[in-house]
């Protein structure tokens, strides 16, 4: 009886798995749609809190730093505009966990206890890499939890211009 | 004291142990490397969380076998007149103990995920160069956990009914079920993969359950075994006539006017007495060793049988046929 249904459970995992390839766009998913939402609305919802180097706070509340242009043409690499909303780390990451939020930035460690909430990128800053001044902890990204296909995203821009990524974080410690 | 006598096992028998012996050391490595496996893939998934668990826990039976087996090779002893070989069903007992607990924390724990409505956030991992979605990794992850549990669950299985060890039965079909964890776990991911957050927590949900009822049906196995109970065969496929063989022999007898056999089973052997009420007492103790020597050859499966002679049955027999299973 069991033996046998081996071979069904296996086609239905392959099935499944083609169905899986064949709907690579869209696989994995959002489960609140996140991608959809910022190509079809062309805006992304970022949460900034100021941490030098990182993310400075300029007169007119214009945010500026390494993290900032990196969200800027990453915006920009998805035909969207990017909607700043300053605050204190802790409310954003709030925010992003209720999927108020698309992104948070600011200097989030690698090991923040957030990691069990929210989702964290791959690091964009490698303190490892040769050139790095101060002694640093990994550093991330945010997103909502769950959005798996968003992070795909966001995880695919950081991997691809990763070697950009490490010489401005170099020139922004010097 | 009058110690017993040592348990002989016939050669074919003998070789079978060994082979036991050796698929057990087998299945710790072959278990470790799916562990070890597992744990790179492993991520935030619940029901992959579970499913590691769960293959740690594979390994608990094969290491209560392998420590039983050094124990109960010692001959019976002064101390222990009638022998080690219990310590088999001990050592079941707690693996079983274990299973299900550890059965009750997962489930509840993927409860409270999916009480907590956890979104499982997978990402990407560098693969040759590419960012690749980690779903993948842990589907191939899991496919491979499935692989070793199964061929050695049915390596197992067929030496289990020829060594009538219960124990050994009970792991090998723990590990043969082991495929549908994995299935589980696999569509646990592509549930997740689909949007289906909670696809996750609900195959979590599912191989804890699998866990529990694992550990719940190994309990009732050992549990029976330790409370003496009567011979019965370790499945449906296992030849077993020891009790009718022994009955044939006693009632065939010239000088046996009426007789009754008691039996229990101490982990894969039966031990006993036989209860006679001679036609006459002339040579009454040579004739009861002959019976139980005699009787005690019948079967390799028959390991100690007493043979005593009793004035009347006291009317007891018709009590006896109305036995339950």
């Amino acid at each position: 009886m069991r033996p046998r249904a081996i071979p069904a459970l296996i086609a239905l995992c392959a099935s499944h798995a083609a169905l899986g390839f064949t709907a690579c766009e869209r696989f994995p998913a959002d489960p609140q749609e996140t991608t959809e939402r910022v190509a079809r609305e062309r805006v992304l919802r970022v949460g900034v809190t100021e941490h030098r180097p990182w993310v400075q706070r300029g007169p007119d509340a214009e945010p500026s730093g390494v993290e900032v242009e990196i969200v800027r043409q990453l915006a920009a690499s998805r035909g969207a505009r990017v909607d700043w909303s300053w605050g204190q780390q802790e409310r954003l990451l709030r925010k992003l966990e209720e999927f108020e939020l698309d992104l948070v930035i600011g200097g989030i460690d690698e090991r923040t206890p957030w990691q069990e909430r929210v989702a964290l990128t791959r690091p964009w800053y490698d303190p490892d890499a040769p050139g790095a001044g101060l002694p640093q902890a990994p550093l991330v990204f945010a997103l909502p939890p769950g959005e798996n296909r968003w992070l795909g995203v966001v995880e695919r821009y950081l991997a691809a211009h990763e070697a950009a990524l490490a010489r401005r974080a170099a020139e922004a410690l010097r | 004291m009058r110690i017993r006598e040592p348990r002989r096992l016939p050669h074919a028998q003998d070789l079978q142990v060994r082979r036991a012996v050796r698929l057990q050391w087998v299945s710790l490595g072959a278990f470790a490397s799916v562990i070890g496996v597992m744990a790179m893939a492993m991520g935030s998934s619940q029901a992959m969380k579970t499913a590691w668990v769960e293959d740690a826990l594979s390994l608990v039976p094969p290491i209560a076998f392998l420590s039983a087996v050094r124990v109960r090779r010692k001959p019976p002893s002064e101390r222990y007149p009638y022998g080690h070989h219990r310590v088999m069903s001990i050592a079941f007992l707690v693996a079983a103990v274990t299973l299900c607990a550890f059965g009750v924390l997962l489930i509840g724990d993927a409860i409270a995920a999916l009480i907590r409505r956890e979104h499982p956030t997978v990402g990407t991992v560098t693969l040759f160069g590419r960012q690749v979605w980690q779903g993948w990794v842990m589907i191939a992850a899991l496919a491979y956990s499935t692989v070793p549990p199964v061929v050695l669950g049915t390596m197992k299985l067929p030496l289990a009914r020829e060594l009538h060890a219960k124990v050994l039965h009970a792991d090998a079909m723990m590990n043969k079920a082991d495929w549908m964890t994995g299935g589980a776990g696999m569509l646990g991911v592509v549930g997740i993969g689909f949007g289906l957050w909670w696809a996750d927590s609900a195959a979590a949900l599912a191989i804890s359950w699998s866990v529990l009822n694992d550990g719940l049906r190994a309990l009732k196995t050992v549990i029976e075994d330790l409370m003496d109970r009567a011979p019965v065969p370790v499945d449906g496929r296992e030849r077993f006539d020891v009790v009718e063989k022994i009955e044939r022999y006693v009632g065939r007898l010239s000088w046996v006017a009426e007789h009754e056999v008691r039996l229990r089973e101490e982990g894969d052997v039966c031990v006993g007495e036989i209860f006679i009420v001679p036609r006459a007492t002339d040579d009454l103790p040579q004739r009861l060793e002959e019976v139980a020597r005699t009787a005690r050859g019948l079967d390799w499966r028959i390991y100690d049988l007493v043979a005593t002679a009793l004035p009347s049955l006291d009317g007891r027999k018709a009590e006896r046929s109305e036995g339950d299973e």
